[in-house]
């Protein structure tokens, strides 16, 4: 049976870590999900469909072709290939340049990590999310009024969530903060002219 | 003069000398002029816009006359009015603008074109630069004007550019400053002069005067400090009479700013426990430190490089910072009750916050609660007696007053006194005013309510304000549970002061005794009063509309925001807010007034300044008497004097630099690549350029060759011209489309979208859930979606603490997020850039051999199907206007059920968001349909 083989045959649940990965300071970090070695071509296998492959800055101002050949042998398999990278040196404007540039060329996704801790968690993250909806980072609808109205006003400029409770505050509800006057508004904590300015006329002005 | 030497066109005695010097230097030779505070910078702006514009005797006779003398040709030429651009002016600077022109006598043709968000479409502005003229004109709609050659640089004669203080190298200004410079033929051959009155901000950072000048390609420093010998020998020979009144602190007040300052010392020590990140010297906390510096700011601009890691409690300490010191002005300024008001808005708040505020808990927010209170109103308990047990507490409103209340009532009074005098010895007739100066219009509205009904109506409405909107939980509480014994004490002597203060106030509709008996029953009644005496008229809303509306018809009777107060043939007090002058607008309001007494309720540097240079003009033989009122050892004395001292420091900094300042090198093309790029024929950058297609030049197809060229073209969405990126693109080479962009906001070819988010943007955007979307409709259109992570050069290179990590995997981490969105479009590539100048790189990377962008495509992706394209321009209008409220759009798509497709019907109805909120349950549903109608019927009218 082939390292590539491997792939299919493979039990949720369990982070495969690839035999090479062995002493690599990141494994020490992955707690939140079990994890098991396993020949196969990319560096970790989260499910049938991700990979990721790992790469620390400082190695591959070393071996700088190292990287190339991992690509090659990963082929085009998997749906979503993660381009794990560690930042481990300070002067890494030109790595990063490269590693942008061959991300996009090989539909790989760059994912930077600043320490190995960082780079474990975005590996356990990708296994234990396995099968999640998106719903975390899609438009939800607050249930509390008060996240609705900070939500609402939120979304002018400058006004802050402690800016709206004030307001909320003063006004005691939404319909009367937008009957508000310029000066009214003013007299809010925290409500500079600038500020109550860009409400105002967020408020009143026609929407076009 | 000399002045009628520099600008024939304004009429004499207008301008003060030096400014006409100011005048004559600048028009020699191009350069940043730096007035100090208050000398006139917006006149001096608008003396140049008069003599450009006049072409029979302003600058173009001046060229015609030099023309004819070096060439023996004769000038046939049409006159035709340069066309000069005026950048960087705020809101109300540009009306501050026009009054002095006018003021002057400029003919209406003569005055400057304003093109703001307002103006008309692209094309009818290129037929508007063609006519020539004086120009204002918002940076982000002629940086557009500029790229897409609506307006060329060779037509332009020159620009005149305000705030200069604002153009650092990343700035739109600068941008726009570098393309007229680089493409005006021949170079240099237009004319820049700018101008400021902040000199303390040119002195604000490393080198930053020397990176100003570079940034507006002139070599000219010009300072006209207050101290400058002309300028003294002119404000002093004819000085106004001066007198300074120093007002204690009451001994409340004294307790609460020092209980403010202690908890300032309590904040900043748990801040330095909480964060290795700040160095903060602990002498810096004195009291009088407190009061007078921005502390809180100095200690943001510490730890804002590394913001974005900061812990939660850590942002709640430096926030924390800001509200004290602010209180500190509050203080101050404010009555009483207002005061009383604010500090409970704060603690509510905080105790209903995650992260509450932790100098609540200390000993000295106790003591400036108590003494807060103290000055309002008090509970007092006669001791218990044989005969009563229990006897009944008694509230005692206090409603101290504020100590300069009563000073200006003594000055004015003394002015008055003055006044009869002077009438009597001389014979003057005509009127006779006095101008009040304050800080803002609220202070306006509070004297001008105290001046005409005393302290006691005033203190005592503002009593029953607060009172009103205390109560409504006592009365909730006591309705629903259905008993006074339901509330505290204090509550129930609150609710009954309300009913009496109402009484007091607007007559007693029937008497009642027995207020003293410990009678529940006889207590009840009395709630049962007020209650109906509430839901009678007077809630809060209405109530305070009440109030403003009487003000505003009072405002509307005279001048805006200016009151008069007795008979006309009698002295006029006059109250005005420094607020409401914008830029040089006080020194025409002066000589409007003529006024023969000036009280400074507040202080304002500038504003005193006008007042001297008003006097200098002035051909009155009695001087102006100026009354200063100032608060002893508090934050309004010490700030004035730091704001003195800061000027005067910084221009004393420029002079000794000026001396040794080598004279900055201009390159008229800027870098390498530039130049490249003009070589091979893009003219520097401008699209549109000759109306060829953008990919006109690498598109030929001649063969192998060509497809090695580098591509230049990106299409860019106008509102990304608010960032420094496209600034360094053009200067990296890069020819960029300005446009209006539905899905992304630059696309680099026909496969390459990004989608740009700055750290916080990134943030934001995850917790909003737009990045979702726009990562979905940019998966959808582009077979390369790109998110780009751009972080700040300035900041920490680095997205998260390794001690935010924690333990465990959470939902709420950034980590969790990105891993979320790449797994749900693991299309989509992440961009990572350390800073704009790196983004240029990776995206000049990303565009070699690839197509250039077809940008008329690039406009068409998306529209009518992203909420965003509702943000946006309807089709056909001319890119980077903002004709449209996109705040307003943006807020109502976040209103509870509204969805795009609601939008539209909302807008189609409705005009803004304050229509909205007023409709009732059938609009809304029938606008918004019954689902979403209800909710937003609910939204709007919840009471928290």
């Amino acid at each position: 049976m082939s390292d590539r083989d491997h792939h299919v045959l493979l039990q949720p649940h369990v982070l495969y870590v690839s035999t090479k990965q062995r002493g690599n300071g990141v494994l020490s970090f992955i707690r939140n999900v079990p994890q098991a070695f396993s020949r196969m071509i990319p560096d970790y296998v989260m499910s049938a469909t991700r990979c990721a492959l790992f790469l620390s800055c400082k190695y591959h101002s070393l071996y700088p072709n190292y990287i190339h050949r991992r690509i090659a042998e990963l082929k085009t398999d998997f749906t979503l290939r993660i381009l794990l990278v560690l930042v481990d040196v300070e002067d890494n404007a030109n790595v990063l340049l490269i590693l942008n540039k061959l991300a996009v060329q090989n539909n790989l996704t760059l994912i930077l990590a600043w320490t190995e801790e960082e780079a474990a968690r975005y590996l356990e993250t990708y296994k234990a999310f396995d099968g999640k909806d998106a719903s975390i980072i899609q438009k939800k609808e607050q249930s509390h009024f008060a996240d609705q109205v900070a939500d609402f006003l939120g979304t002018c400029k400058g006004v802050n969530k402690t800016d709206s409770a004030q307001l909320l505050s003063q006004f005691s509800n939404v319909r009367a903060l937008a009957a508000a006057s310029m000066e009214e508004m003013g007299l809010v904590m925290g409500m500079g002219g600038v500020k109550v300015k860009r409400l105002h006329d967020a408020l009143h002005k026609p929407f076009s | 003069s000399s002045y009628t030497a520099g600008n024939p066109l304004i009429p004499e005695g207008l301008l003060p000398c030096f400014l006409a010097d100011a005048f004559s230097e600048l028009y020699e030779e191009d350069g940043l002029m730096v007035l100090g505070k208050g000398l006139g910078c917006l006149s001096l702006l608008a003396a140049f816009c008069r003599f450009y514009a006049d072409i029979e005797e302003g600058h173009v006779s001046i060229v015609r006359e030099s023309v004819a003398s070096n060439t023996a040709s004769s000038n046939n030429e049409p006159s035709v009015a340069p066309l000069v651009i005026v950048l960087g002016l705020k809101d109300g600077e540009r009306q501050a603008l026009v009054d002095i022109l006018e003021s002057w006598g400029t003919p209406p043709e003569l005055l400057p074109t304003m093109v703001t968000n307002e103006a008309g479409q692209g094309k009818d502005r290129a037929a508007l630069y063609d006519r020539g003229g004086i120009f204002c004109i918002t940076s982000r709609i002629f940086i557009v004007d500029l790229l897409t050659n609506i307006a060329s640089p060779n037509k332009i004669d020159g620009l005149l550019v305000a705030h200069g203080e604002n153009v650092t190298e990343q700035s739109t200004e600068a941008f726009i400053l570098r393309i007229f410079q680089g493409q005006k033929q021949p170079f240099g051959s237009g004319f820049i002069k700018a101008f400021t009155d902040a000199p303390d901000q040119l002195m604000s950072g490393f080198a930053k005067v020397d990176k100003i000048l570079k940034s507006l390609h002139v070599r000219r420093l010009y300072l006209y400090p207050r101290f400058h010998e002309s300028i003294r020998q002119e404000l002093e020979s004819h000085p106004p009479s001066v007198t300074e009144l120093h007002q204690e602190l009451s001994p409340l007040q004294k307790e609460m700013q020092n209980a403010i300052a202690a908890a300032v010392s309590a904040c900043i020590r748990e801040l330095k426990s909480s964060t290795t990140l700040l160095e903060w010297n602990d002498s810096e906390l004195s009291i009088e430190n407190c009061v007078t510096t921005n502390f809180d700011r100095a200690i943001s601009r510490q730890l804002e490089h590394d913001w974005h890691r900061l812990k939660p409690q850590t942002k709640q300490l430096v926030q924390d910072l800001r509200t004290l010191r602010t209180l500190f002005q509050s203080l101050i300024q404010y009555d009483c009750v207002t005061f009383w008001k604010l500090i409970n808005s704060i603690k509510t708040m905080s105790a209903a916050s995650r992260y509450p505020s932790l100098w609540l808990l200390t000993p000295a927010a106790d003591v400036l609660f108590r003494k807060a209170k103290a000055r309002v109103y008090n509970i007092s308990r006669p001791r218990p007696t044989s005969q009563l047990s229990h006897p009944v507490a008694h509230l005692k409103a206090i409603l101290e007053e504020n100590p300069k209340w009563k000073l200006l009532k003594q000055i004015l009074d003394e002015i008055r006194l003055d006044d009869a005098q002077r009438v009597r010895n001389v014979d003057c007739d005509g009127p006779r005013n006095v101008l009040v100066m304050v800080k803002d219009d609220k202070t306006v509205d509070t004297l001008r309510e105290y001046l005409t009904d005393g302290k006691d109506r005033t203190l005592t409405l503002r009593w029953l304000r607060f009172l009103d909107q205390y109560n409504d939980r006592s009365r909730s509480i006591t309705n629903c549970k259905g008993g006074i014994s339901a509330i505290s004490e204090e509550s129930r002597l609150l609710l009954e002061e309300e009913s009496r203060v109402r009484n007091a106030l607007f007559g007693k509709r029937r008497n009642r005794g027995h207020r003293d008996t410990a009678d529940d029953l006889d207590r009840e009644f009395v709630l049962d009063d007020a209650l109906e005496a509430t839901e009678k008229a007077l809630n809060d809303a209405s109530f305070s509309k009440t109030i403003l509306a009487r003000i505003r018809a009072d405002l509307n009777a005279e001048e805006d925001a200016m009151l008069r107060i007795s008979n006309p043939s009698e002295l006029r007090i006059i109250l005005k807010s420094y607020s409401s002058i914008d830029g040089d607008q006080s020194s025409l309001f002066l000589q409007d007034m003529e006024p023969q007494y000036v009280v400074l309720y507040d202080t304002d540097v500038a504003f005193i300044r006008s007042v001297e240079m008003y006097e200098a003009l002035s051909t009155h033989s009695d001087p102006v008497r100026v009354f200063f009122l100032m608060f002893e050892a508090s934050s309004e004395q010490k700030t004035f004097m730091k704001t003195l001292e800061r000027e005067q420091n910084a221009f004393e900094r420029m002079i000794d630099h000026k001396k040794t300042m080598p004279p900055p090198a201009l390159q008229v093309v800027g870098t390498q690549e530039m130049q490249q790029a003009m070589h091979v024929g893009s003219a520097g950058g401008s699209y549109m350029d000759g109306s060829l297609p953008l990919a006109f030049d690498s598109r030929r197809g001649r063969g192998k060759e060509d497809r090695s060229k580098e591509r230049r073209d990106i299409a860019v969405d106008v509102r990304e011209f608010r960032s420094a990126l496209p600034s360094i693109l053009h200067q990296g080479g890069m020819r960029l489309a300005p446009v209006t962009l539905t899905v992304g906001d630059f696309v680099l070819s026909n496969v390459h979208c990004v989608e740009r988010k700055s750290i916080s943007d990134l943030f934001g955007s995850f917790a909003s859930g737009r990045l979702y979307t726009q990562a979905e409709a940019m998966s959808k259109h582009y077979k390369c979606p790109c998110l780009l992570i751009e972080f700040d050069p300035t900041k920490s290179f680095c997205l998260q603490n390794s001690n935010e990590l924690g333990v465990e995997i959470r939902t709420e981490s950034v980590c969790s997020k990105i891993a979320l969105l790449t797994m749900h479009f693991p299309q989509l590539r992440i961009l990572w850039s350390r800073s704009p100048h790196e983004t240029l790189r990776i995206f000049r990377e990303l565009k070699t051999n690839h197509d250039e962008v077809d940008v008329e495509k690039a406009i068409d992706i998306g529209r009518n199907e992203s909420p965003d394209a509702l943000l946006q321009l309807p089709a056909g209008l001319a890119e980077g206007e903002d004709e449209i409220n996109e705040m307003a759009r943006d807020m109502l798509l976040r209103l509870p059920g509204v969805n795009v497709h609601s939008a539209r019907r909302i807008m189609q109805e409705c005009d803004s968001l304050a229509e909205l909120a007023e409709m009732s349950r059938d609009e809304l549903r029938r606008i918004a349909g019954p689902v979403t109608g209800q909710k937003l019927f609910a939204f709007f009218r919840q009471k928290i």
